[in-house]
């Protein structure tokens, strides 16, 4: 276990000497070293709760411990924060602020780090809400411009008020444990607390708990601060934030519905229903973006539905009775939020490479670049083909596990609707992918550009190998999964069993027989037809225009789904016949934020009636204030 | 994994698919007063363009020229899936309904990221409108796909099919339509035919020539025979042998075959007899097929 404190140490050691060092060149590359070297650790020690289940218990408190379950997402954690650390040394250059950076980058993963591991409630929130402000520091790290600004206070107001929430059940529990007199605020005795609540009480826990995990989780209807945020945020930071931060919200929701409080059958009907909204929401509206960013924003709202239909689908199955099928939803969800951890991040480090060498977001003004940043090119389509879901790349095997799962909970009649839907929206992230990809990659160049700096490559390369490997050999990351039944008080041999050879697939043996059938059949192909038919060699020719002058021609992204668009336009605007032009995303904003802000603007106006500049007045009130306090303990002692 | 069973699916289905291209463009020449090409016209066409040297556009990238292998391969590890003759497809285990929906559109998929690597703009519109129809086309094989696994409470087409053949229900029947829906979206015909574009000369395959134009024409090919087949199967879960050993077999093969060319016959008169759509009357035309099949997965559900 000392292993896991040690990148919590050098993490704290980071961001102090980021505030002594005043060169730019030399803080970046000090920060970002130091942050991978603790998101190798961060892996190490993940993988060392594996083997032998840790536990630390500190002063005030603080206890900590790798079970399977944080063990996967350390791991996950450490990967991707050591690649997008990587890439950041030189990304960061076209930024200023270094000591800013390196503060906030710093406590933004020892934050995201200890949320994972603690198991003490008080510290949990304490490291939540540690993390929500770090990053939303990050968040308006180009604070100059008037549009981060507002997507940041949004970010701040939407994550607290579901900090708030979480705050009050956690409250909620503790009253009961203290009633109960069950000491302490860690999660084992909150467990035994909600034991003895009052089924009323504990139902407004989980409603609060829920609100509060899917804001952060960026779900539909609770999401409308993300497609604003994570465009705003710089590129690295916002492959952290969708391949990261977002998924914590995962991993609280299985460690607290799962474990901590008891199961409940409602409580996943509404994380299905949620995610069945963001699978729906999420990639039509993906679908429309023009905006790189934000339509990868996008996708990640739409795939944070897949990994809620399968933790919702495992908690419902659970609480049926069905156990087993329940843990393989379960592993299906997780696998995909591992899944969506790699290819996410390596999507928005492509898209930061572009912003980092054209300085430009926006698709319709984009193209051609794949002749000059093949690389980058090659890499971004291997995150693209991943999140469609194409064999042999890893996003295949968790969507399908989905489908798999969901289309036999037969038990539920809403599950097998909700996997027809998911695949018909596969077909739309398929899509927006290739929108993204070829927008940005393919064409005639329209301006001339260099290949990013090797260290941006090796960044993202690490990245789309794990796709690879995790598509060709699944095994690798589903048996670990597998593990987290165990906690679950399922037996973990028969879900393994299920998971890897039993009935329920030929399982990831089958699939990477149909990975290793696709490669060996496209290689026999590619040698077949070459032999067979060696071929006089190609001529290079211009393009075929239909005679026009190909200078003249563009086809731009945002004329890619018009068709689509325009008849799925009810979906869009909520009310058929109105231009699409002119059409905004549906504003929940409207209904779900706006009455927050405006209540909290009225109350803090009420604050300043008394302050109308005389001190005698102040005095006054402070003077009641002090009696008032000292009234108070009088009466309580 | 059967292998001889394997060898055999993929000789027959990679044999036959040229030739029922061949014959649905003679029935096409008979509707019209013609003669029409030999029945074997496809193949030659296919060997022909495999000896071509190839033009590539100067702008285009590498996965150009991989897309149309990869398209095939894909539409070849479908073949595997779905059982021709025998009951039980060589490839079979649960799940494997929602690999063969994988495959497929990854084929798709992959054909269209190529001819947006070919940098040609109208490739470009090819595609875009190829996954237009591909979204509502999933969604309406999805939709029946599902009705048929939870009527038969089973994930494996092998199982489906058996369950199937002991007594057809109105669900089943329901979702057929949607399913031939997409049989013939996915085989590229008038009406349906937006990103194929014949008339309009521009379309997906536009900087496609030589072997890489034979490779994605086969693909397409293979991807609506395989399909075809599944719809057939499913219509019709009787005429199937337990193995190939067995002496049914030959039998069910020629059933197969019959009811393979019956069916392009159809669909042939079909598309010769109806006016192509623009793209966004065909969306409007889905929709309402999206609906059925839904409609059947509730049908499935109250057992109907």
């Amino acid at each position: 276990m000392v292993i896991a404190l040690i990148p919590c140490a050098l993490l704290v050691f980071g961001a102090l000497i980021s505030l002594f060092i005043r060169d730019k060149w030399i803080c970046n590359l000090l920060i970002n070293s130091i942050t991978a070297l603790s998101c190798f650790l961060i892996a190490a020690a993940g993988v060392e709760g594996f083997l032998t289940k840790a536990e630390i218990s500190l002063p005030l408190d603080l206890e900590m411990g790798i079970d399977p379950l944080s063990a996967v997402f350390c791991i996950v954690l450490g990967v991707i924060g050591f690649s997008i650390s990587i890439y950041s040394i030189k990304y960061m250059e076209i930024y200023d602020k270094m000591r800013y950076y390196g503060i906030c980058y710093t406590s933004f993963m020892l934050a995201m780090y200890l949320v994972i591991i603690v198991r003490n409630a008080f510290w949990f929130i304490l490291f939540w809400e540690m993390m929500t402000l770090s990053s939303y520091l990050l968040v308006v790290y180009e604070h100059e411009k008037e549009e981060v600004r507002r997507a940041g206070f949004k970010y701040f107001v939407m994550t607290h008020i579901g900090v708030a929430c979480i705050i009050t059940a956690v409250l909620l529990l503790y009253q009961q444990a203290n009633l109960a007199g069950i000491p302490g605020m860690s999660f084992s005795s909150l467990s035994s607390a909600s034991r003895l609540m009052p089924p009323y009480l504990l139902h407004i826990c989980y409603l609060l708990l829920l609100i509060g995990f899917l804001v952060k989780a960026g779900a539909v209807p609770l999401h409308s601060w993300l497609p604003d945020a994570y465009p705003a945020a710089p590129s690295n930071i916002s492959a952290l934030l969708s391949g990261f931060t977002a998924k914590t919200a995962v991993y609280a929701t299985i460690r607290m519905f799962f474990i901590v409080l008891p199961v409940d059958f409602w409580c996943g009907i509404l994380l299905i229903s949620s995610g069945l909204l963001s699978m729906f929401f999420g990639g039509i509206y993906a679908l429309r973006q023009v905006d790189s960013k934000r339509l990868l924003a996008y996708s990640s709202v739409e795939n944070m539905g897949y990994i809620l239909l399968g933790v919702g689908a495992g908690l419902s199955l659970f609480a049926s009775g069905k156990g087993v099928l329940g843990s393989i939803a379960i592993s299906a969800g997780i696998l995909h939020t591992v899944n969506h951890a790699l290819f996410k991040a390596l999507l928005f480090l492509s898209a930061g490479s572009v912003i980092y060498r054209t300085g430009r977001r926006n698709m319709d003004l984009l193209g051609g670049l794949g002749k000059q940043m093949g690389v980058t090119s090659l890499l971004a389509l291997i995150g693209s083909l991943s999140a469609s879901g194409v064999p042999v790349l890893n996003g295949f095997v968790s969507k399908w596990l989905i489908y798999s799962v969901t289309a036999s909970s037969w038990e539920i009649p809403i599950l097998p609707i909700c996997a027809a839907v998911a695949v018909m929206m596969s077909a739309i992230t398929g899509a927006f992918l290739l929108k993204y990809w070829s927008s940005i990659f393919t064409g005639r160049p329209v301006e001339e550009v260099k290949e990013c700096p090797k260290q941006m490559i090796t960044g993202e390369a690490i990245l789309a190998a794990s796709c690879i490997i995790l598509g060709i050999y699944p095994a690798l990351a589903l048996s670990p999964i597998a593990e987290i039944s165990g906690e679950l008080g399922i037996p973990i041999g028969v879900v393994k069993e299920q998971l890897l050879t039993g009935i329920f697939l030929i399982g990831p043996v089958a699939v990477s027989t149909i990975s290793l059938i696709t490669v060996f059949s496209f290689l026999s192909l590619f040698l077949l037809l070459t032999v067979a038919f060696l071929r006089p060699i190609g001529i290079r020719a211009e393009p075929w225009f239909c005679g026009a002058r190909p200078s003249d021609l563009r086809y731009q992204a945002s004329s890619y789904y018009r068709n689509i668009e325009e008849a799925m336009r009810a979906a869009y605007i909520g009310a058929p016949g109105i231009s699409l032009r002119i059409y905004k995303e549906p504003n929940t904003d409207r209904f779900l934020v706006s009455p927050f802000v405006r209540a909290f603007k009225r109350i803090s106006r009420a604050f300043l009636l008394p302050a109308m500049g005389y001190i005698q007045l102040y005095l006054a009130l402070m003077f009641l204030a002090l009696l008032l306090i000292v009234g108070v303990i009088a009466w309580i002692s | 994994m059967d292998l001889i069973e394997a060898l055999i699916n993929l000789a027959l289905v990679m044999l036959i698919a040229p030739i029922l291209d061949g014959f649905a463009r003679k029935v096409r020449a008979r509707i019209q007063c013609r003669i029409g090409p030999p029945i074997l016209q496809t193949w030659y066409d296919i060997i022909k363009l495999f000896k071509k040297r190839d033009i590539d556009p100067e702008v285009s990238g590498k996965l150009y020229s991989i897309s149309p292998y990869l398209s095939l391969a894909f539409s070849l590890i479908a073949v595997l899936i779905i059982p021709i003759g025998c009951r039980e497809p060589p490839l079979s285990f649960t799940g494997d309904v929602l690999l063969l929906i994988y495959l497929l559109a990854s084929s798709s998929l992959l054909m269209a990221f190529g001819s947006t690597a070919s940098g040609n703009p109208f490739s470009g519109i090819g595609a875009s409108r190829m996954l237009s129809m591909m979204i509502l086309g999933e969604g309406m094989l999805a939709g029946s796909i599902i009705t048929f696994s939870v009527f038969s409470g089973s994930l494996r087409i092998g199982s489906v099919i058996k369950i199937l053949s002991t007594s057809p229900h109105l669900a089943t029947t329901v979702a057929l339509i949607p399913l031939a829906v997409f049989v013939y979206l996915e085989s590229e015909r008038v009406p349906l035919d937006i990103h194929e574009a014949e008339p309009e000369i521009i379309g997906l395959l536009v900087e496609f020539s030589g072997r890489k134009l034979g490779l994605m024409k086969y693909s397409l090919m293979i991807r609506s025979t395989v399909l075809a087949t599944l719809l057939i199967y499913l219509a019709f879960p009787w005429w199937l042998a337990d193995s190939y050993t067995s002496p049914f077999y030959p039998i069910s093969i020629i059933l197969w075959l019959l009811l393979l060319f019956l069916l392009t016959f159809i669909f042939t008169v079909l598309d010769s007899s109806l006016a192509r759509y623009r793209i966004n009357n065909a969306i409007e035309s889905l929709v309402p097929f999206i609906c059925i099949s839904f409609l059947s997965i509730v049908l499935a559900f109250l057992g109907v």
